[in-house]
C-alpha cells in the first residue's frame, strides 16, 4: 500500500444519522494536508421510497458490530491498496435514520481524480458486499420490511 | 465428523441478524453443542431448534469469523447467523 493515511475503524459506526457537519470538517482536514488534489465525497441518504405497503419513513440499522468494524478495516485496506490515498473518512449509521438523513459518508482525498473516484467506489461496493449491517425500512408503527441491496 | 474424535458438550450463544429475527423471534439464545463438529452439522442443529429458518439463506460466523459448510469447529463461544448484508 502506498497510502499513508490513518483509518480508525472504531469511529465508523455512528448512532443515528451522520451529522452533515462532518462534511465541512472533513473538507477542511483534507485541504490541510496540502497534497490533496482531488476529494470525492459520497453520501448515501435514506430514500422515502413508495412501496405497496406505504412510504418509507426511515431505516433502522443494526449490525454485528465487532465483525462490522473488522470488515470496514478490510474493505478500506483493500480499496486503498496500490493507491496514493492522502486521507480518508468513512461513517455509517446505526439505529434509526429518518428519510432524508445521511446513513453513509465516504470521503477520499488523493492527488488526482481517477484514484479518488476509484477508491471511493471500491469502498462503497465493499461495504455493501462485506460488512454485516442490516437495514429495516420502517413504513409505520406496525409495518416494516428488510432492505435488500441491489 | 468421523465419529472417532473425543467430543465435548459446550454452551454457545447463537445470535440472529436481519430478517432472521422475524423467524426466530429472539436476537440471541444459548444452546448446547457437541464439538468438534462441521459447520453444516452445527447449522443442522440450529435449524432443528428453529424450524422457521428452513427457507432462510445465511452464513455462519464462529467467534466473529465467517466459516464454510465443511469447516471443522473445535471450540466456540458465539455462533452468528448472518443473512445477506444490506448496509450502505
Amino acid at each position: 500500500m502506498k497510502s499513508g493515511f490513518a483509518f480508525h475503524a472504531d469511529a465508523v459506526l455512528t448512532e443515528g444519522p451522520v451529522d452533515p457537519g462532518v462534511v465541512p470538517a472533513v473538507v477542511r482536514r483534507f485541504a490541510g494536508t496540502g497534497g490533496a488534489g482531488a476529494d470525492v465525497l459520497f453520501m448515501g441518504h435514506v430514500r422515502a421510497d413508495v412501496t405497496e405497503a406505504g412510504t418509507v419513513r426511515g431505516i433502522e440499522y443494526t449490525a454485528h458490530e465487532p465483525m462490522a468494524r473488522a470488515a470496514f478495516a478490510a474493505v478500506v485496506r483493500d480499496a486503498a491498496a496500490g493507491a496514493e490515498v492522502i486521507d480518508l473518512e468513512v461513517r455509517h449509521s446505526l439505529g434509526y435514520v429518518p428519510a432524508g438523513g445521511i446513513s453513509l459518508l465516504i470521503a477520499v482525498a488523493t492527488a488526482h481524480r481517477d484514484e479518488a473516484y476509484r477508491v471511493s467506489r471500491a469502498i462503497l461496493e465493499g461495504i455493501k458486499r462485506d460488512v454485516p449491517i442490516y437495514g429495516r425500512e420502517i413504513i409505520d408503527e406496525e409495518t416494516s420490511r428488510w432492505k435488500v441491496n441491489r | 465428523m468421523t465419529g472417532r474424535e473425543a467430543t465435548m458438550s459446550i454452551t454457545v450463544e447463537v445470535r440472529y441478524f436481519g430478517p432472521l429475527l422475524d423467524e426466530t423471534g429472539v436476537a440471541h439464545e444459548t444452546i448446547e453443542l457437541e464439538l468438534p463438529a462441521r459447520v453444516h452439522e452445527i447449522d443442522s442443529r440450529i435449524r432443528t431448534l428453529r424450524t422457521g429458518l428452513a427457507a432462510c439463506t445465511y452464513r455462519l460466523a464462529v467467534d466473529e469469523s465467517l466459516k464454510e459448510a465443511d469447516d471443522l469447529v473445535t471450540e466456540a463461544r458465539e455462533i452468528a447467523l448472518l443473512p445477506p448484508f444490506s448496509g450502505g
